[in-house]
């Protein structure tokens, strides 16, 4: 294992402020390919911090014991924001930006851009494969997922299949998806997945351990490390396409209450949960499976508003057109 | 006229209402829409919005003698991010989103974007579009123009406002989600004020940025006056090539030197770089050119290698500094 600061910055009082990657490649040869993993662009976002550490753990492990498993490079960055992770924020911290709308084109001068655009560099230069980790924001809890910008499926959904998850969301581009990491690596021809996973400011253990079988059986499949005994039963995931995916809001203010379990199948009409009106004690809506299909996101934080997302389902069925 | 455009139940108070005042004569073919506090903290915007809507209340009563006559529509949007100035934040903490980077914004999305949608769809018919706004965030900027074209009558609405500086920008994916860039995309004549510090109310410079409204409405013939026509200085317009950051190397306290307007001289200084724990002088940044300064750094505190003023100079740079 190699640490190797990646960027480093000053901090007002003077003390410095590192990003820190983990390299673990072939001792005597030429890696075959390079990989890279990237968490905490998102400060608030611990599941991909513990992954990685999950990761370098297996990996520094795997180095004393069976050397000879390397056949590429394996580059962590576990934790890439570090001052938005120590105050545990989404946002870079004084800054008061999101480090995933700091890259591609058109970014005004900042320190924060300076700083994001080296970490971009770096991880251009030595990945030949990616993958972004993140965690959901405060409001809803999601399984394991991987989420594909349309027009990238062709190349991304083969290498997705192999990480354990339970759903892939193939999805269109938003607006400001283009200043994002997996954007960006993506248009460099780097293919990189961004895996999604439970909710920001906790760890989900079993969501992580999933995630992180799913990784190791990657890197085996992409020739990176070789692991014959892996015996781990990779589930095949649920391929959702933008039409089947239905996302079900708040239509009245009060607090969502779920009744259904994330990661079940619901059927159509079937009550999600209730958001109630705690000045009165009333229940003042009941929010339904709009179809039925596997619940694969549910709100967590409690306050609603009217149009405030309570859940996503993938339609068993596809809704007529 | 005061109108609720949007009403959305809150869960333990009075819903949460936008409003919009308009005022217009019988008859008419043009519209102004007004657009202020984005952010909750855009205080000067939405305290001018407040003296401009008393203003036009005054000239359009009934038996009013004000010597103003209105032939246009105008169309105002005070404190457009109603929950964050309430909360007294920039941007509302419940659901973090910037809502300038939120247009058009959606029905069906999170508060932020119905309210966003609310103004883009009371706006995206008007003749003119205006949005006041404060410096980002840290900076005090000199009351200047900001817009996305450099077209006619974006020179006649920043000359009308009494802006000698224009910047143009250029089109980026995040500016994209921008009110200005959306008015820009259905042709609406528009540009950003933007002056003075967020978080901040100057009253001083509101006297000015208001007689420049005035001014402005004379221009355009929004409003007439018997004796008073509208004046119409000149305006320099400044492209991204043209404008020069001036970083600092080390991190500490910086206390600027000179206000924002100045025109600088090359070597004048900018101010004074002093350490936080001993009040060492470690850099005295200075004005690499001769330029106009835009943005000067009010917030004290500085990252090094972060700028702390902005100069917009006359030559085109061949190079960006990236
Ligand atoms: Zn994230």
């Amino acid at each position: 294992m190699t640490p190797q600061t990646v960027v480093t910055y000053q901090t007002p009082l003077g003390g410095s402020i590192k990003i820190v990657k983990q390299t673990f490649g072939p001792q005597n040869r030429k890696p075959v390919r390079r990989i890279s993993f990237v968490a905490g662009l998102h400060g608030n976002e611990i599941e991909g911090i513990y992954l990685c550490h999950l990761l370098i753990a297996h990996l520094k492990r795997l180095q004393q014991t069976r050397p000879d498993a390397f056949r590429g490079q394996v580059n962590v960055y576990p934790a890439v924001n570090p001052q938005a992770i120590g105050s545990g924020s989404r946002l870079w911290p004084f800054f008061s930006v999101d480090m995933n709308r700091l890259l591609g084109d058109g970014t005004e001068p900042s320190l924060p851009a300076e700083v994001s655009h080296a970490f971009f560099r770096d991880v251009a230069s030595s990945s030949d494969l990616a993958v972004d980790f993140h965690a959901s924001n405060m409001h809803l809890l999601e399984l394991p997922q991987i989420r594909i910008v349309e027009g990238l499926e062709g190349r991304l959904v083969p290498m997705a299949r192999h990480c354990n998850v339970d759903v892939i969301w193939i999805h269109p581009l938003g607006r400001v998806f283009e200043t994002t990491l997996g954007y960006n690596l993506n248009q460099k021809k780097i293919p990189t997945l961004v895996i999604e996973t439970g909710i920001c400011l906790r760890i989900h253990p079993e969501f992580c351990e999933q995630i992180f079988n799913g990784i190791l059986n990657l890197l085996h499949h992409e020739g990176i490390l070789d692991l014959p005994d892996l015996a781990y039963p990779v589930r095949s995931p649920l391929l959702a396409l933008p039409f089947q995916v239905a996302l079900c809001a708040a239509r009245t203010t009060g607090l969502f209450v779920k009744r259904a379990r994330l990661g079940t199948q619901v059927k159509e009409g079937e009550a999600i949960g209730d958001i109630v009106d705690p000045r009165a004690g009333d229940t003042v809506e009941t929010v339904t499976a709009p179809g039925s299909g596997l619940l694969f996101t549910l709100r967590e934080h409690p306050l609603v508003h009217p149009g405030a997302p309570v859940a996503r389902l993938v339609l068993n069925e596809s809704p007529a057109p | 006229m005061k109108e609720k455009i949007l009403s959305l139940p809150s869960p333990l108070g009075d819903p949460l209402e936008l409003y919009k005042f308009s005022f217009a004569p019988a008859r008419y073919d043009d519209t102004l829409s007004l657009v202020t506090g984005l952010h909750g903290d855009e205080l000067n915007g939405i305290y001018l919005a407040g003296r401009l809507i008393q203003f036009l209340k005054t000239a359009t009563a009934a038996r009013s003698n004000s010597p103003y006559q209105l032939n246009q529509r105008v169309q105002i949007f005070p404190a457009v991010q109603l929950n964050a100035l309430q909360a007294g934040t920039r941007i509302w903490p419940q659901d973090g989103l910037d809502m300038d980077l939120s247009f058009p914004g959606s029905d069906e999305g999170d508060l932020t974007e119905q309210l966003a949608r609310a103004i883009y769809r009371h706006t995206f018919e008007s003749t003119w579009g205006l949005i006041l706004a404060s410096a980002p965030e840290h900076f005090e900027d000199a009351p200047h123009a900001v817009c996305l074209n450099r077209g006619r009558n974006e020179k006649k609405l920043a000359a009308g406002l009494g802006l000698e500086i224009a910047r143009v920008r250029e089109t980026s994916p995040l500016r994209r989600v921008q009110l200005l860039h959306q008015w820009m995309e259905h042709e609406i004549p528009s540009l950003t004020l933007c002056a003075g510090r967020a978080g901040q109310l100057d009253q001083a410079l509101c006297d000015s940025l208001f007689r420049g409204l005035l001014n402005l409405l004379l221009v355009t013939g929004i409003l007439s006056h018997p004796e008073q026509k509208g004046k119409k200085g000149e305006v320099n317009f400044f492209n991204s090539r043209q404008e020069v950051p001036v970083k600092v190397q080390n991190g500490g306290l910086f206390l600027p030197a000179v206000t924002a307007g100045t025109r600088m001289k090359p070597g004048q200084k900018l101010g004074e770089l002093r350490t936080i724990y001993e009040g060492d002088l470690v850099e005295v940044p200075e004005a690499p050119e001769e330029g106009i300064l835009v943005s000067i750094r009010a917030a004290p505190v500085v990252y090094p290698s972060e700028p702390v003023a902005i100069l917009l100079v006359e030559h085109k740079r061949r190079f960006w500094f990236f």
